[in-house]
């Protein structure tokens, strides 16, 4: 058969559906699921907003009101900081998410970006977040000569932290960032058929 | 946009293009479950497509873009959707299936080609399936995102390839 051939084959579906829609079932889908998009990045920012600014909220409100250190104001400060980092870093993603207009191959390194965006996320987690954490929470620990139960608790609560961002990474973000990369090179390499 | 509206554009798209998003759902899932799981994230990311549509170009070719995007996607999210191989067809689903066949696929010589085209890679499968609905190549490019001519290369091949394997099915009768 020439290529024509095949086109007409391909042609005959046209004059028949293949199939029936059940309409109800699909609106009803629709409309439970066209909300749920991105939900495990949702998740993520917003998880980490919420600790942030309530951390930092506390932090503040307990400074100014019994009358702490400078060192107490910076450290509520540092996790407002944070909670507007994650804030903007997470309205960049989704203004970039929002566009449809493109081609597959540039939907694609939007994917791959937005994946990007996911890994340096959590690689970058030990350091603007873990780190900026230890280094007000240990030290106020010793000032108010916290028991070592309390320590063994914050250290259990970074370990876990950290452990479930690690794990995040290298089951989630790092296997889907090499399969979407992949598949652009199987988009713009050439292969020969056997 | 208002919801009326969009919910008027999903509908006419639906009514008008269903052959095209039936294609791509028959050339990227091999299950009837994987089917209706392929054509209910199709048609969410149709809806939410719709304010973005601004008729630079035919709705066919936005859905063919918004469904094909999908599909790869899709297909990459456990091999089982790309091999064809793992069914899990009359596995109790908890909901209604969205898509019921109209009649059997008895045409064997279509059936015959969407074996072929299951077993290209999930870019070939999309750029095949734009060719046999006729999309110019200067289309495609725009679709795709690559040049023309590195278009005309991978086309070349797939057709070559799609020759010859017709050949052999006439040959052998299989």
């Amino acid at each position: 058969m020439e290529f024509e051939d095949l086109k007409k084959i391909w042609d005959t579906q046209n004059n028949e559906p293949m199939y029936a829609i059940n309409e109800t079932a699909l609106h009803q889908r629709i409309h439970q699921h066209k909300n749920k998009t991105g939900w495990l990045a949702h998740v993520n920012e917003m998880g980490m907003m919420f600790i942030a600014t309530v951390t930092g909220g506390f932090l503040l409100i307990d400074a100014i009101r019994d009358q702490e250190s400078a060192y107490s104001y910076v450290g509520g400060l540092a996790f407002l900081v944070i909670g507007v980092f994650v804030f903007f870093s997470r309205r960049q993603r989704k203004r970039n998410e929002n566009r449809f207009d493109q081609s597959m191959l540039a939907e694609l390194d939007q994917a791959i970006k937005n994946a990007g965006y996911l890994v340096t996320f959590a690689r970058t987690f030990v350091w603007w977040f873990l780190l900026p954490a230890a280094i007000f929470s240990f030290p106020n620990l010793a000032l108010n000569n916290a028991s070592w139960e309390k320590y063994l608790l914050v250290l259990g609560a970074f370990l876990l932290s950290y452990l479930v961002v690690t794990w995040e990474l290298r089951k989630v973000h790092l296997p889907r960032k090499k399969k979407l990369e992949n598949l652009r090179d199987k988009l713009t390499g050439d292969r020969e058929f056997s | 946009m208002k919801e009326s509206e969009q919910q008027h554009i999903f509908n006419t798209w639906l009514s008008q293009y269903k052959a095209l998003l039936f294609k791509v759902v028959r050339a990227y899932a091999f299950t009837e479950f994987d089917r209706d799981d392929l054509f209910q994230e199709i048609t969410i990311q149709v809806w939410h497509s719709i304010p973005k549509f601004r008729h630079e170009s035919a709705a066919s070719t936005w859905l063919y873009r918004v469904s094909l995007n999908t599909a790869i996607r899709w297909s990459m999210k456990e091999k089982k959707h790309s091999d064809g191989r793992e069914s899990i067809e009359g596995l109790p689903s908890a909901h209604p299936l969205l898509l019921q066949e109209q009649a059997p696929h008895n045409d064997e010589k279509l059936a015959w080609l969407y074996a072929e085209i299951a077993l290209l890679s999930e870019v070939e499968r999309s750029l095949t399936l734009l060719l046999l609905d006729g999309f110019s190549y200067k289309e495609m490019a725009d679709l795709v995102g690559l040049t023309e001519t590195n278009i005309g290369v991978k086309i070349h091949r797939i057709k070559k390839h799609l020759t010859t394997q017709s050949k052999k099915y006439e040959h052998y009768g299989i």
